[in-house]
Order: C-alpha cells, then sequence, then structure tokens
C-alpha cells in the first residue's frame, strides 16, 4: 500500500461505517457450553476425517465451522443424493456455543426440518464441496479387498469356510470383483493369472488383528517367549515340505466378518451374492475356469499353456 | 527407533522394545493395509520416512529387470500430482523441471505422510471394537536427495524450506552424505552449509556405505562422522542417525540423541539403493561381541555355555533367557539352518524361517539394551564394560576393536 493511500485512509471518516460492522469476536473465546450429537454412518465420519487431515485441523473444530457456516449463509442444504441405507452407526459431538445451538433451532423451525438432520445435511454439503476442492474422490467404489475376503471366508464353501492357498484366495477374489467392478479392478496378468497385490496384504492385515485361524492379536507390551515363539511356529523349519497355507477367520474374525455383514442392508446383500459366487466358482477347477472366462489376466501366465492342453483335452472328451 | 521396510518385519512391531516406528514410505505403498493395521495395534508413535532419494536414480528403485515395482509408481504418482514432473521417467533432477515443482512435490511429500494412513480404515476397521487410534505421524520429514553435489545441496535446501512452509510446523530434515563428500572437509563444509536451521525440529545423519567395520578402522572416517554430528548439535537441534549400529549409539555423549535401526542384523552399511532379496546368508548376531558372526562361530563362542555364563557373557536378552527357562538352548534355535539347493546343481545353507524370525526377536531385543545401557552410562563406561565381556567370550580380537572406538571416543 502506497504512503498516500495509507494516509487517505487515516484521515477518513469512519464513525458511519463502524456502525454498520458486525460486532468483533471476544478477544478470549469464551467456553462452549453447549453441545450437538450427531448420528452419523461410520463412512460420512470417515470422510469428515480424511478432509480434517487433509486441512490439517481437528474434525470437530472443522464440522463445526462447517455448521456454523451453514447458519451464516442462511442457505438451505443442497438436497442429498440417492438416500443411503447405510446406518447411522457413529456419534458425531460438536461442542457449540449456547447462542449458535438456538440459532440452529430457530433456523431449523423455519425450515420445518428437525435440527439435528439439519446439522447433518450442512455438514454433508460443506463435506462434498470441501472434497471437491481438494480433489478428493469420495464417490461409492467397489468394496475394499479385505472387507470382501472377510465375508468371503464367512460364507460357507464345499469343505467349511477355509480357502486352501494363496493361488485359489486370488482367484476366488478376482471372480467376485469381475463380478461386482470389473471396470475398477486392481486385478493384472502375472505369472498365475490374475493377482492383486492387495489381496496378500489384506490377508497378512487381518493376521495382524488377529482375525485369522492361529493368529493372535499383538500384545500391548513387550513380546514373551511364548508369543517370540509363536510366531516362529508358523514359518518352515528344515525338514518341512512348503505347506499350501490355509486362509480361515478364527472366532474372532467370524464375529467381525458378522458384524460387518449386519451393518447395512447393502453389505447385507454383498455377503449373499459373495456366497452364491463361492458356491459357484468354488470348485476343484477354478483356475481353469478363470483362465476360460477371463484369457486378459492370463497373458503373462507360466502356465497358461498348461492350463490351456488341460482346456482342449477336457473339450475333446466332452466331444 | 525401528526401521519398517518390508511386509515381514510388521510382525515384531511391538511396544516395550522400541520407542517409535519409522516405516518406509516405499513399504507403506507395498501393503497400506497391514502398515495401517501393525500400526493401530500399538500405541508407539511413527513415522513415515518419504524415501525421495530413492527416486534419485533410477538404479536406487527399478527392479531387476529395469522396471518400476508398482509400490514405486504408486508412491512417485502421489508425490508429483498437480505437476509435470514424470517421476519415474529418469534421475530426479532431471526430470524436475524448475524449484516451482520442486516446492509442490515438497508439498506433496509432506501431504503424503499426514494422510496417507488416515484414508486406510474399511468398514470392517471402523466397526472393530479394537479399531484403535487414528494414524498421525509423530514428526513430519522433509524430503531429501542424496547431498552428491552443489545441485543437489541447492534442491535439498530448497525442499526444506517449501517443507517447512507445508508443514506450519518444525520439521525433521535428513542429511545424507555421500562416502567421497564425507570424507573431505571442504565438502562436508559445503553441505552442512546448505542445511538450514529455521524452522527445524531435528536432524538426521545418514552416510551410506559406511559400515561399522568401516567407521572402526578409519580414523578419518570417523572423525569426519564425529564432526557432522558435532556442528549439527551445536546449532541446539537434536540430531538423530537414520541408519545406527553399536558405534553410532556409542556416539550418544558427543551429540547423537536418537537412532534409527532396521531389523536386519548384518551390517552392509545401508546402501540407498532398494535392497533385493535372495537367500539369507548363515549370521546371527552376538551381543558379548557387539557385532554378528556366522553360525559355525556363534556355535562354538556360545553353545557349551549353561544359563548363567550365557547371560552373563554372550547375550542376555529376554528371548534367551526364556529359551533356557523353556529348557532349549538358545543357539539350537538361533542357528537352526538347512541346505538350499540351486538348479545348476550348486547349493547352499540358510537359516530356516523361523530361525529368522528367533533371530530378529534377539536382535531387536539385544540392541534395546545397547540402546539403553548408552543412554543411562558414560559411553566409555559402556564400551568398558562391554570390552570385559568380549574377552571372557572371545579373547583379544573382539577386545581389541571395541579398544579401538574406546580410544576414539577417549580422544575426540
Amino acid at each position: 500500500m502506497s504512503s498516500d493511500r495509507r494516509d487517505s485512509l487515516l484521515d477518513a471518516d469512519w464513525s458511519t461505517a463502524w456502525d454498520t460492522l458486525p460486532e468483533a469476536p471476544a478477544l478470549v473465546p469464551r467456553p462452549k457450553t453447549a453441545q450437538i450429537t450427531l448420528r452419523v454412518p461410520a463412512s460420512l465420519l470417515a470422510r469428515i476425517k480424511t478432509v480434517a487431515a487433509a486441512r490439517s485441523l481437528p474434525y470437530h473444530a472443522l464440522a463445526r465451522s462447517w455448521l456454523v457456516d451453514g447458519l451464516r449463509n442462511v442457505r438451505e442444504p443442497e438436497p442429498a443424493g440417492v438416500a443411503s441405507d447405510e446406518p447411522q452407526a457413529e456419534q458425531l459431538n460438536i461442542k457449540l456455543d449456547q447462542e449458535v445451538l438456538d440459532h440452529l433451532k430457530v433456523r431449523a423451525n423455519e425450515l420445518r426440518r428437525p435440527y439435528h438432520r439439519l446439522a447433518r445435511e450442512w455438514i454433508e454439503t460443506a463435506l462434498g464441496r470441501e472434497e471437491e476442492s481438494l480433489g478428493i474422490d469420495a464417490s461409492p467404489r467397489r468394496p475394499p479387498i479385505k472387507d470382501l475376503m472377510v465375508l468371503l471366508l464367512h460364507t460357507p464353501g464345499k469343505d467349511g469356510t477355509a480357502v486352501r492357498g494363496t493361488t485359489r484366495l486370488q482367484k476366488l477374489l478376482f471372480v467376485i470383483e469381475q463380478k461386482l467392478a470389473a471396470e475398477s479392478t486392481s486385478f493384472y496378468a502375472f505369472n498365475y493369472g490374475p493377482f492383486n497385490e492387495e489381496v496378500n496384504d489384506a490377508a497378512h492385515a487381518l493376521r495382524l488383528a488377529g482375525f485369522l485361524s492361529g493368529a493372535e492379536p499383538t500384545g500391548a507390551g513387550p513380546p514373551s517367549f511364548a508369543e517370540m515363539m509363536a510366531t516362529a511356529v508358523e514359518r518352515s523349519g528344515p525338514r518341512d515340505e512348503v505347506d499350501v497355507e490355509e486362509y480361515a477367520l478364527n472366532e474372532r474374525g467370524h464375529a467381525a466378518a458378522e458384524r460387518l455383514r449386519q451393518s447395512s442392508h447393502a453389505y447385507e446383500q454383498l455377503y449373499a451374492y459373495v456366497r452364491s459366487l463361492r458356491e459357484e466358482w468354488d470348485t476343484p477347477d477354478l483356475i481353469d475356469r478363470v483362465y476360460e472366462t477371463y484369457p486378459k489376466y492370463t497373458e503373462r501366465s507360466l502356465i497358461r499353456h498348461k492350463v490351456t492342453k488341460r482346456l482342449d483335452s477336457r473339450r475333446s472328451h466332452d466331444l | 527407533m525401528v526401521r519398517i521396510r518390508r511386509t515381514d518385519d510388521l510382525t515384531f512391531v511391538r511396544a516395550g522394545i522400541m520407542d517409535e516406528i519409522i516405516v518406509n514410505a516405499n513399504q507403506l505403498e507395498n501393503s497400506p493395509d497391514s502398515t495401517a493395521t501393525a500400526l493401530r495395534q500399538t500405541t508407539l508413535p511413527f513415522t513415515v520416512d518419504p524415501v525421495l532419494y530413492r527416486f534419485q536414480l533410477p538404479q536406487w528403485w527399478r527392479n531387476e529387470k529395469g522396471k518400476s515395482k508398482r509400490n514405486y509408481a504408486r508412491l512417485g504418482a502421489a508425490y508429483v500430482k498437480d505437476t509435470n514432473i514424470q517421476i519415474t521417467a529418469g534421475p530426479l533432477v532431471e526430470t524436475v523441471p524448475n524449484d516451482d515443482e520442486w516446492c509442490i512435490l515438497a508439498a506433496n511429500v509432506l501431504g503424503y505422510q499426514r494422510s496417507r494412513l488416515l484414508q486406510m480404515p474399511t468398514q470392517l476397521d471402523l466397526l472393530n471394537e479394537d479399531h484403535g487410534r487414528e494414524l498421525h505421524p509423530v514428526r513430519l520429514v522433509a524430503p531429501a536427495l542424496v547431498a552428491v553435489s552443489a545441485t543437489e545441496d541447492r534442491i535439498n535446501r530448497l525442499l526444506v524450506e517449501a517443507s517447512a512452509g507445508a508443514a506450519a510446523a518444525p520439521i525433521a530434515v535428513p542429511m545424507i552424505v555421500p562416502l567421497d563428500r564425507l570424507q573431505d572437509a571442504r565438502e562436508r563444509d559445503r553441505v552442512l552449509a546448505t542445511v538450514p536451521t529455521d524452522g527445524i525440529s531435528s536432524y538426521f545423519l545418514w552416510t551410506p556405505g559406511v559400515t561399522e567395520e568401516l567407521l572402526l578402522s578409519d580414523r578419518e572416517i570417523f572423525d569426519a562422522v564425529l564432526c557432522l554430528i558435532g556442528t549439527l548439535a551445536d546449532r541446539g537441534i537434536p540430531v538423530g542417525h537414520l541408519h545406527g549400529n553399536y558405534v553410532i549409539a556409542a556416539l550418544h555423549d558427543l551429540g547423537v540423541s536418537a537412532v534409527v535401526h532396521h531389523l536386519g542384523w548384518i551390517d552392509k552399511g545401508e546402501p540407498v539403493e532398494q535392497q533385493r532379496g535372495g537367500l539369507r546368508s548363515c549370521q546371527t548376531y552376538v551381543p558379548g561381541v557387539r557385532h554378528c558372526v556366522r553360525f559355525e562361530q556363534a556355535n562354538s563362542l556360545g553353545r557349551t555355555l549353561d544359563a548363567d555364563a550365557y547371560a552373563e557373557r554372550y547375550c542376555e536378552c529376554a528371548f534367551c533367557a526364556g529359551s533356557f527357562s523353556a529348557g532349549e538352548h538358545p543357539l539350537d534355535l538361533l542357528l537352526e539352518d538347512q541346505y538350499v539347493p540351486f538348479e545348476d546343481g550348486r547349493g547352499r545353507r540358510t537359516p530356516t524361517g523361523r530361525a529368522v524370525a528367533l533371530n530378529t526377536w534377539h536382535y531387536l531385543l539385544s540392541r534395546r539394551l545397547e540402546m539403553q545401557a548408552f543412554s543411562n552410562l558414560p559411553a566409555v563406561d559402556v564400551i568398558d564394560r562391554d570390552m570385559e565381556r568380549a574377552a571372557a567370550l572371545a579373547g583379544s580380537r573382539d577386545t581389541s576393536r571395541l579398544r579401538r572406538l574406546a580410544t576414539q571416543l577417549h580422544s575426540a
């Protein structure tokens, strides 16, 4: 700013403008004496936390600012899209000034809506805007591989719920993903057909969480001798043949899978669909069928010729 | 502080045997879900090492076939968001077109450390009663290149300043000095002169290729490392070491306030490039002499010792003590190996999978005791005690090794 401009501003008579200015906030923030508790879906809370992390702000404070912004702008929240059937399983507690809460109630009354719903809708609207400005994709995607894996291992197969071998686990999850969202698949052609490293990562995560047979959740303190030995037992010794790994949920894992299944109607449906796919595909000739149905994913396979030969022989036999 | 370099390392993440975890960003991209799960299950603070230096030369991140691994491709994509940088196209200094893009890159690297693990929870995680904490790193680390020349020095300074601005809080700054510049006093000064002090919470030094043996046998290199540590510590900012060992821990009294080490006990001087897999060598860490030795030698040093003598001379870690209590000699477990035949008819011996796991615990616990000793006592006292112990276990060879260290510390 030039010194002339600064002088002219200092010399001006501001008394009229002064009266029109909004009241300044208190120099020392007043303690927030009221609170609003919103029930929100888990996915919504996760989205708020993601945006808060990207903005380096506490998520409660961010949600409060959106709510206050909604009140200040005197606009109705944007209508929600397709109503989600996800249960409002999480709680979002926002501390407020009593005045703000009173103001919210008045505004909700004017709009003839419950004030909790109005607050939630304002937060959702602001969240959508923030996600857009930050380039965060919040559109519904395929369920994560880990969730699909837990549902798969919770469904009954022909010989119990376990899946024997990493290749079979990979192929079953590949088929499920192809049926659910082939366009956004994360599988690619690799040495033994379709492969996705997320599958191995998810299996390892379930083991670390203590959801798979033989696994215990990690203890809080230093490991005991028995715990250290347990990490060795699952590895090979000198004379062991390489075992085919078996993937099965333990009691904790099944309980977690059941919680997931019951968490929403969508997950109930997903479980039923995964179960039907397992019934259809978890057969001894799974590998051959995958190679036959999805040839694009077998281009780099080291065993393609072997499988093709087997398929040809079966076809000629059928004829 | 323990560095997580591969998925298998996550099994060993436990409070009480480490103070903090530092996760390599390439590992985080390799197995984000299991890394997040392991971190959520502990109360340990963690940091993400952005490992930007891996992108400095293609041979440092590409696999043996010359291709970019998927985890590096994903990591690179996150780092160059909203820029024109083709990070996997070639050497990094040639692919970043201007200073503005370096600054965006630095901000992206910080954003990655802040938010990568927050994106992880799935519906299953959120419904889990033991879901645990949100994963916020305890500190943000500025991206850094290996300080090969003045070009990298200038970029490193730019990256630190841009990171400090983007972090809006003090940041940790790695300083990666290659051997040729470490040995040259003028070059050392040049590197130090480009490392800023404002907005910095800690320095983390790393001298790739400098093994423990080299530090002990080459007085010039030892003094050069000491000079870097001393100069940085004199600025009043804590100094850590990104790939420390016993000798580095012994520099506690001279300015090293934090030591990061990984779970591998064979000292390779920590090269910059991504380490390839392969058969493990039959070596084990022997705390009694403070370095690792081949299985046969370890066997001859400790197999005949009973529980008390073993604890006194060879190792007093909780794994070895537990093994004796369970009625087994720890070396029967630690030194288990097998013969692996190759396709060409040759073959070699390698530790079994379970011996590797148990050696990892033994090494972690032993390192923990070493770090505690150097934190609690003057380094020369610790080394004196260790010399006596080494003499009782192995005689003069290992004593002279430790004596060299004591002499160097006395004269430092």
